[in-house]
């Protein structure tokens, strides 16, 4: 019998009323000052396909219901057991302790924005200083537009993850970690943004559990 | 399906960005063609991809230096002529095992950072 | 919404689920990230440039 990881969460968790992955049992495992929330799997890693991916989320959206603290676990291999589940959990104690406290009464707020028009320029026009000089003001440019953005909204957050240009179109991704009762502002604080930018698109998804702020991200995150 | 009431804000063009996210594929990402009769459109993609996303760290790392002002005109001009023509060639090698840009979507997984 | 609409919603947003789920999280095993989804569930990209050649064809005679 494989343990599949759901979540982790702070103190000791209720039963969760609810099934797991394949219909299989989800309970609470309480491990020093956490609780591993995890579901049997049968023989070997539950394989991530869409079912089970949408089972696993579904999973972690019910229990944000009744923990005011959880991390989302990833999808993962799974533990062959218990014991090997606490050491584990021992092993990241204080990260998930910090993690916990910080996701704490917040929920997850995702946003992309997307440049409507990137200036393809004439590949073959020009020198290759020219060609240079024209892709890194278009970086800059990119950039300073996508910081201006994030930073607007990663104000009013508690916490933000950021990756800017994974492609030319795809401006900015955020995450934002926002106190839940504080989602309507945030969102409004989005439309606020969108009109100073008529040449971007943006969509904002959530509320979701705060599976950005459930791992310690030393290059993307922002205090 | 998860509920679509996760949509929060999207009053611009959401086909855009759906388009962007689909070249990202961070959802199921579609298999390679392993189809024998196209293997080698498959094996195409797969040498694509790599080159597409090798230049594209190579330019990033360049421009960044350039910006600190750590290349010469002459390196300048040099960086700038290759990548203009390996552009140009990636664009003759998609057109001519007709993959489009999505067939290359360059998902790093925990290695996105790197562009 | 339109149909379109409500159908680009949905796709955007299995998009943003299936990222968290796969991507973000947790997690508390020791060789994670990469193998995380093993060898069906391979980003086209660089990890299916990580896979050798072999199992390509491996997959294509098993292919369905």
């Amino acid at each position: 019998m494989t343990l599949h990881l759901y979540a982790v969460t702070a103190g000791s968790a209720g039963p969760p009323q609810v099934t797991g992955i394949a219909g299989g049992a989800v309970r609470s495992v309480a491990i020093g000052d956490v609780s591993a929330v995890v579901g049997d799997v049968g023989e070997g890693p539950a394989a991530p396909t869409e079912a089970a991916v949408l089972e696993h989320a579904r999973v972690v959206e019910e229990l944000m219901g009744t923990s005011d603290a959880l991390l989302p676990a990833r999808f993962g291999h799974g533990f062959a057991d218990e014991g090997e589940l606490a050491g584990a959990i021992a092993a990241r104690e204080r990260e998930l302790a910090a993690a916990l406290q910080q996701v704490r009464s917040c929920v997850e707020l995702g946003l992309r924005v997307v440049r409507r028009d990137v200036a393809a320029g004439p590949a073959s026009d020009g020198s290759g200083t020219d060609y240079m000089r024209r892709r890194l003001g278009s970086v800059r440019e990119a950039e300073a537009t996508a910081n201006e953005v994030h930073d607007a909204l990663a104000a009013s957050a508690r916490a933000s993850r950021r990756q800017v240009l994974a492609t030319p179109k795809l401006l900015l991704t955020g995450a934002y970690l926002v106190p839940k009762q504080d989602v309507d502002s945030f969102r409004e604080g989005v439309d606020d943004v969108e009109q100073r930018h008529p040449e971007l698109s943006f969509v904002c998804t959530g509320p979701w559990p705060p599976y950005s702020f459930a791992t310690v991200d030393t290059d993307a995150s922002d205090a | 399906m998860p509920d679509d009431d996760k949509l929060l804000h999207a009053t611009g063009d959401i086909e855009a960005v759906a388009r962007e996210l689909e070249r990202v594929g961070t959802a199921f990402p579609r298999r390679v063609n392993a189809d024998p009769e196209r293997v080698e459109q498959g094996l195409a993609q797969l040498v694509l991809t790599l080159v597409e996303l090798l230049r594209q760290l190579m330019e990033r790392q360049a421009l960044r230096r350039m910006d600190q002002g750590s290349l010469t005109e002459d390196e300048i001009e040099r960086l700038g002529e290759t990548f203009m023509k390996l552009e140009q060639r990636m664009e003759e090698l998609k057109r001519e095992f007709g993959l489009e840009d999505k067939d290359l979507n360059l998902d790093l997984g925990p290695l996105g950072k790197l562009l | 919404m339109s149909t379109r609409t409500a159908t680009l919603a949905e796709q955007v947003t299995l998009i943003e689920l299936v990222d968290r789920v796969l991507n973000k999280g947790v997690v508390l095993s020791g060789d994670i990230t990469l193998s995380v989804a093993g060898v069906d569930l391979v980003y086209v990209g660089l990890r299916l440039l990580l896979t050798s050649v072999a199992s390509l064809e491996e997959r294509a005679a098993g292919e369905e």
